[in-house]
């Protein structure tokens, strides 16, 4: 069973609940709101055309990260003139240069902006596991489907990334708060 | 090493900072198509198309067997050509096969009636020099433009200066190809001719070539669309409708230039060049100051050359005068010693 089955007001209900994490998704991953807004906006048109394949249940949220890390590599790779599977380097040198430093963010309190810049200085073959596991709240295998990659392989991936963005500086005084505030 | 309950907090607090734009979903479900399933409608109509194409390619393969049977003197270019997509077809072993290669048997059976019917592609170009005058060159000018209307055609570029050193100029006339020599006759009574060349380039090949091209991509569109219909899994989905969007650029890139072909075909270009020959120069009489400059210098240099000339005559004598003075009182102190003793 499939969502063909079903209603296409509930199919549109269910778009609007997913559009949100979608974006939110797309703009850790592209670190780019626009660029975000309109690989989400691809991936839902995507989705509407195709809706026939699209898998009932538990599977449609990995179907649905699937196509829109699709939509964010084809909109990276259209944009920026590469691969698609790595930021460009200069555009992820001028954000860290325009952020706000550490302790001055620390003063004004938005982590946020630290977290952005550090996922930004990943590779994109690491940022996207790590933000389908720690923001989409994705499984390990749910990963290799959205990514089309063996579960090992999103394994060591997300291994790799969490002990990056551990050593990176910026972002070691949250995590002492963290175990403070424990 | 930061945990994972952590980095949950943290990935979230990033991602919770970016405003969702409140107009997104709607947007798009109102640019989404209206709600008839997408695949369904594919398959559908393709199901129509491949009826269509099968009734038109039992037609098309009887048609061109009787073209064959009953006329030998077709276009061997094009049934070698339609020859090689059946074959080529054939070998595909596919399920379409049959519906595509009838199609293209259609279409290149219509080429061939086409072809024989309007003769080659011919792109004609030509070069016409023509001398004018200066007070003539409007004139010419526009008679030339009149004269490119009168057989249907227009001025499509022109480079003129009337005033300065060099008046004259290139106008380029684009006539329907049927009415270029005609108009070449035309525009050689004009002014006087100093040169004329022609040129014709056959883009027969070209043609067909482009036309085969078109045919095989549009014929790949279509199975490619098949495709979109059967795939099931995203990945085919979104792979498939990629390799579409690559066949439509090059389709639209060949229509392209087939429409920039077809309008060198049936225009041809005369390249008109006007030239107004330059009077010989004359100097007029000088007067003031630099007259009588230049007559000082005149009267200085030829001063010089008389004085050149007096003392170079001057100087020839002397010098022969020495020469015969020394070859006389040589002879002389050579005989007169025997002179003196015959005497004594």
């Amino acid at each position: 069973m499939n969502r063909a089955g079903q209603d296409i007001s509930g199919l549109e209900e269910w778009m609007k609940s997913w559009y949100a994490p979608a974006y939110r998704t797309a703009c850790l991953v592209l670190n780019d709101s626009t660029g975000a807004e309109e690989a989400v906006q691809e991936a839902f048109l995507r989705m509407w055309r195709f809706r026939d394949a699209m898998p009932d249940g538990e599977a449609a949220r990995p179907w649905l990260y699937r196509v829109v890390v699709n939509s964010c590599y084809s909109w990276a790779r259209k944009e920026w003139g590469v691969d698609g599977r790595r930021a460009p380097q200069a555009a992820l040198e001028s954000l860290a240069e325009t952020s706000p430093g550490p302790d001055e963010i620390a003063l004004v309190g938005d982590r946020a902006a630290v977290v952005r810049v550090a996922l930004a200085r990943l590779p994109e073959a690491l940022r996207v596991p790590i933000v389908l596991r720690y923001y989409a709240g994705l499984s390990e295998k749910e990963i290799a489907v959205a990514i089309h990659r063996r579960p090992g392989t999103v394994k060591s991936r997300l291994h790799e990334a969490r002990r990056l963005l551990s050593a990176d500086a910026t972002l070691s005084p949250f995590a002492e708060e963290e175990e403070g505030t424990q | 090493m930061i945990g994972d309950d952590e980095f949950e907090a943290l990935l979230h607090e990033a991602g919770g900072g970016y405003a969702v734009p409140t107009h997104g979903p709607d947007e798009i479900l109102s640019a989404a198509s209206p709600p008839t399933s997408g695949a369904k409608v594919v398959r559908g109509r393709f199901r129509f198309r491949e009826l269509a194409m099968a009734g038109v390619s039992v037609a098309a393969v009887v048609a061109l067997t009787a073209v064959l049977l009953t006329s030998s003197g077709g276009s061997p270019a094009v049934s070698t050509t339609a020859s090689r997509y059946a074959k080529a077809y054939a070998l595909a072993g596919n399920g379409l096969s049959k519906s595509v290669l009838g199609a293209l048997v259609s279409r290149h059976s219509t080429k061939a009636t086409t072809t024989t019917t309007t003769g080659r592609d011919i792109i004609a170009k030509g070069t016409l020099r023509l001398r004018t005058t200066r007070a003539a060159l409007r004139r010419d000018v526009a008679r030339l433009t009149a004269l490119a209307a009168e057989f249907g055609g227009y001025v499509s570029a022109a480079d003129l200066a009337e005033t300065g050193s060099h008046p004259g100029g290139t106008i380029v006339v684009k006539v329907p190809a049927g009415s270029f020599s005609a108009f070449i006759a035309k525009a050689e009574g004009i002014a006087k001719v100093r040169s004329l060349t022609t040129s014709d380039t056959d883009v027969t090949a070209q043609v067909v070539d482009l036309g085969a091209r078109l045919t095989a991509l549009v014929d790949e569109r279509g199975q490619l669309e098949v495709l979109l219909g059967r795939a099931g899994k995203i990945s085919d989905l979104l792979s498939v409708e990629n390799e579409v969007e690559y066949v439509q650029s090059q389709i639209e890139q060949i229509q392209g230039e087939q429409r920039t072909l077809a309008a060198q075909v049936d225009y041809s270009a005369l390249t008109v060049s006007l030239a107004v020959p330059r009077p010989p120069h004359v100097s007029g009489p000088s007067t003031g100051f630099g007259h009588a400059w230049h007559e000082a210098v005149a009267g200085f240099v030829n001063g010089v050359k008389a004085l050149v000339s007096v003392l170079g005559d001057l100087l020839f004598a002397v010098l022969s005068f020495i020469v015969v003075a020394l070859i006389v009182y040589g002879l002389w102190r050579s005989v007169w010693p025997r002179v003196r003793r015959r005497i004594a």
